[in-house]
């Protein structure tokens, strides 16, 4: 904790969920090149991890103006205040029930303004703090009621677990925003735990909140929440629908959309990378008007003299770089090089990327790559250097489920690597264009749905076995990312919203 | 009153009847005497006739005894005797076994082993909710939820084209539910390569490649990752293979081996491994569905036909109810 860097007061400070600095990936990436993009601004960041032992060292080298930084870890142990038998403020109990009355007809800009306030969770006499919401009276008969009134699940036990799960690191983050140093703009790159921290420092300093989603959190959340297993369902045989989702699951997948809708509610400028996730922020409760598409963009001088180096024909090698988990859907990958091995029996498929994220799922990929017997043919390289695999691969591809506007596909492309991506967030968009003028350049490789290995191969092979075709991607992935992908235009953009918000 | 007083009572009112058609106490009086008479009787036969029917004619009692006592009135004697006769006839002689219903037809072991229908909702009212773009996305994935709940073939191939959905959180969902399905074939594959590798004795090692050919041909069956399906049978056939090459009598293992070949389109061969799984005491049950479908493509419709015959009660079951009724040729 000493060493890091710590300051009075910064013009940005940067909310970080399970990203920059501890975690390495496409959002650390960007976050990190902002930060770089803007020497003259001092940054100031916040941490905020599930538990310390999720992370380990930092994966970045911290940039010489990020000024300060905090780090947080929601799910390890707090010192609990002492047990106490006390009532609670009843009148701030009464605005906790009039904020689930509330949750049942979600408009936005109606929140009850109590919440907004920090005092709400650290004065015992203005609102709820976090002794009440874990010892008073008051606090036991909200939960009990609201069992009484809406929880289908039979278990009351698990009922009040999950509630006081649920929302305690609410206590926590009102603490975060309570210390923490002065900024002119608060800045976060996703809704959850961090838009909520940056909801209640906006509210309370009257300093603007800028939201840029690479993803859409709630979203993610919900697909993790349907499929996850530590959520309880006590329903028994009879009372299950196997069509509808737990009681527990549903209110998990609530209490993020609820947080996500705070943030929106206080985030001045909503920025997404594509036109189809500004689309999803406004069902999700972003107002329209504050919404506004910045896609990301490189230094396209970084990567351009890589493109010397590359052979005249495509080498058999086909390079996936991403973090080693389910979201990138190695395995569908792997399938296909299982098919494509049947057509180029010495074909390469590199798979570069941390492996540490998710250690159970590389252990299935590599244990999948033996069953398809294709174990001479894949290589785990773990993280290299992007700059030392583009000059010796064919293809790049990206096989994920989900994805935003990846920077990895622009920095292919400006050290002129044609790209096969799965047609998910942007990357129909950056590989055959968007719009007239974009499209006129031309596929610069292939897209193909999510999960399908037969068609991921076939458009690799498309441009393996094809020089002439291969050359002709090289060229568009050029001239696209050069005329709309470079980052002068991303920083130009966020230049001019961040001295707004300075201001 | 028991049945014997009434027929005592019934036999004493034909009685009168018929001693007064006879008398010489003037015509009217006869007349009052024989409708008084015969009125008796028939009340008392049609009482007792009335009990006779068979329940199983589902005819309500009051129903029954009033075209009994209509009958036996207009046809003295001979009605009530003709009656009885019949019932007598219908109650003791003409017994039908109890029909089965659909409800109560047993599984036929090839069912039992795939059996089971997706509950909350069908297959085809889930995919038809889901390739609708229009309906809401609570719809939809409730829809996505009821696919995967089944099992098998069907609802493998409707997950894998959810995964193509426009919409992302469909498509999400989809593709996670498609993953934890072949999951877990996947990790029994991946074990039993692991065993092969540290396992010592050959009796070890054919369990492995028993277990492997089961397991890849898993993942065919159950339609899992389809691209890859000429690989995984060509893994299957491998390791049975190796199986048999050790000349163990396994069954099960021959009947795999001729369903690989079904699938190859070998029907040679299939018919073979088809045949020595029987001499090896494979339940010929469970061996029907490969039976029937090696004769349908050796366009043996006559054994085909006679293999449906053999179990009447298919016609009953779901599924694969109206290929029987279409194959045996009756409703």
């Amino acid at each position: 904790m000493n060493a890091l860097p710590k300051s009075e007061q910064v013009d940005v400070m940067l909310l970080l969920e399970g990203t920059f600095p501890y975690v390495s990936g496409g959002v650390s990436s960007w976050v990190n090149q902002i930060i770089r993009g803007f020497p003259d601004i001092r940054f100031g960041a916040v941490f905020i991890g599930s538990s310390r032992e999720d992370y380990g060292a930092m994966k970045y080298e911290l940039p010489e103006n990020l000024v300060h930084l905090e780090t947080y870890y929601l799910r390890d142990p707090r010192i609990k205040p002492q047990i106490m038998a006390h009532e609670g403020n009843r009148d701030a109990f009464r605005v906790v029930r009039q904020l689930h009355q509330w949750f049942l007809d979600p408009k936005p800009d109606t929140l009850n303004d109590e919440i907004k306030q920090l005092d709400f969770y650290l004065d015992p006499h203005k609102g709820v703090d976090y002794r009440q919401f874990l010892y008073a009276r008051q606090s036991w008969d909200v939960i009990a009621d609201l069992y009484d009134q809406r929880c289908t699940d039979p278990s009351f036990v698990d009922y009040f677990w999950t509630a006081r799960n649920m929302h305690a690191p609410i206590w926590l983050l009102a603490e975060i925003a309570s210390q923490l140093i002065p900024a002119r703009v608060y800045h976060t790159v996703s809704t959850g735990y961090a838009g909520f921290l940056g909801a209640l420092l906006h509210y309370n300093t009257g300093r603007p909140l800028i939201l840029s989603e690479h993803g859409i959190y709630t979203k993610e959340r919900r697909i993790d929440v349907i499929q996850s297993e530590w959520i309880q369902d006590n329903r028994n045989a009879l009372q299950k629908d196997p069509t509808e989702i737990s009681y527990y699951r549903d209110l998990w997948i609530r209490f993020f959309e609820t947080i996500g809708r705070f943030c929106y509610a206080a985030a001045g400028n909503i920025i997404s990378l594509y036109e189809g996730a500004r689309e999803r922020e406004i069902v999700d409760g972003a107002l329209p008007e504050r919404t506004m598409v910045i896609p990301n963009g490189i230094d396209i001088g970084r990567f351009a003299p890589l493109r010397e180096q590359q052979p005249d024909d495509p080498p058999p090698v086909v390079a996936l770089l991403g973090r080693v988990v389910p979201i990138k859907d190695i395995k569908t990958f792997i399938r296909s090089l299982r098919i494509i091995a049947n057509h180029i029996p010495r074909v390469q498929g590199w798979i570069i990327g941390p492996e540490d994220e998710d250690p159970e799922y590389a252990e299935e990929c590599k244990a999948l790559v033996e069953s398809l017997a294709i174990t001479e043919n894949v290589k785990f390289m773990g993280f290299q250097n992007p700059m030392d695999i583009f000059p010796n691969a064919g293809v790049l591809v990206l096989s994920s489920v989900s994805e935003g506007l990846p920077l990895v596909i622009l920095e292919a492309f400006a050290a002129g690597l044609p790209v096969v991506a799965t047609d998910v967030g942007a990357c129909r968009q950056l590989i055959t264009g968007l719009g007239p003028e974009d499209e006129a350049i031309g596929p610069a490789g292939g897209v193909v749905a999510i999960n399908n290995p037969l068609a991921l191969a076939d458009e690799l092979l498309k441009l393996l076995a094809n020089s002439h075709e291969w050359k002709r991607a090289r060229s568009s992935a050029i001239s696209r990312v050069e005329r709309f992908y470079a980052q002068e235009k991303m920083f130009a953009s966020y230049r001019e919203i961040y001295e707004k918000g300075m201001a | 009153m028991s049945g014997i007083k009434l027929l005592l009572y019934g036999i004493a009112g034909q009685q009168v009847a018929l001693i007064s058609l006879f008398s010489d106490h003037g015509r009217v009086i006869n007349l009052v005497f024989f409708l008084i008479g015969h009125t008796i009787a028939t009340a008392c036969f049609s009482i007792i006739l009335a009990y006779m029917v068979p329940q199983r004619f589902g005819v309500r009692y009051g129903n029954a005894l009033a075209a009994i006592f209509g009958l036996i009135f207009f046809v003295p004697v001979f009605g009530a005797l003709g009656m009885f006769i019949i019932l007598i006839y219908f109650r003791y002689f003409q017994q039908f076994k109890a029909r089965t219903e659909f409800y109560s037809a047993p599984l036929p072991p090839f069912m039992a082993e795939s059996g089971g229908l997706a509950p909350g909702m069908g297959e085809g009212g889930a995919w038809s909710r889901l390739r609708t773009a229009s309906v809401p996305r609570n719809m939809r994935l409730k829809a996505l939820l009821a696919v995967s709940a089944g099992g098998g073939q069907n609802s493998s191939r409707l997950l894998q084209m959810a995964t193509g959905d426009s919409d992302d959180e469909i498509r999400l969902l989809a593709f996670k539910l498609a993953d934890q399905r072949e999951k877990v074939i996947g990790a029994t594959i991946s074990e039993s390569l692991k065993a092969l590798k540290s396992a010592e004795s050959d009796m070890e090692r054919l369990g492995l490649y028993r277990k492997l050919a089961f397991s890849y041909w898993e993942m065919v069956f159950n339609e899992l990752n389809r691209d890859l399906s000429e690989f995984f049978i060509g893994q299957s056939l491998h390791y049975a293979n190796m199986v048999l090459g050790s000349g163990k009598e396994d069954h099960a293992l021959m009947i795999l081996l001729a369903r690989i070949y079904l699938r190859k389109g070998e029907l040679e061969q299939a018919e073979e491994f088809i045949n020595m799984g029987l001499q090896m005491g494979a339940h010929r049950d469970k061996v029907v569905p490969y039976l029937a479908e090696l004769a349908y493509r050796k366009r043996d419709f006559r054994l085909l036909k006679g293999l449906f015959a053999a179990d009447p009660l298919l016609r009953f079951k779901p599924g694969i109810g109206p290929v029987a009724k279409f194959w045996m040729g009756r409703q």
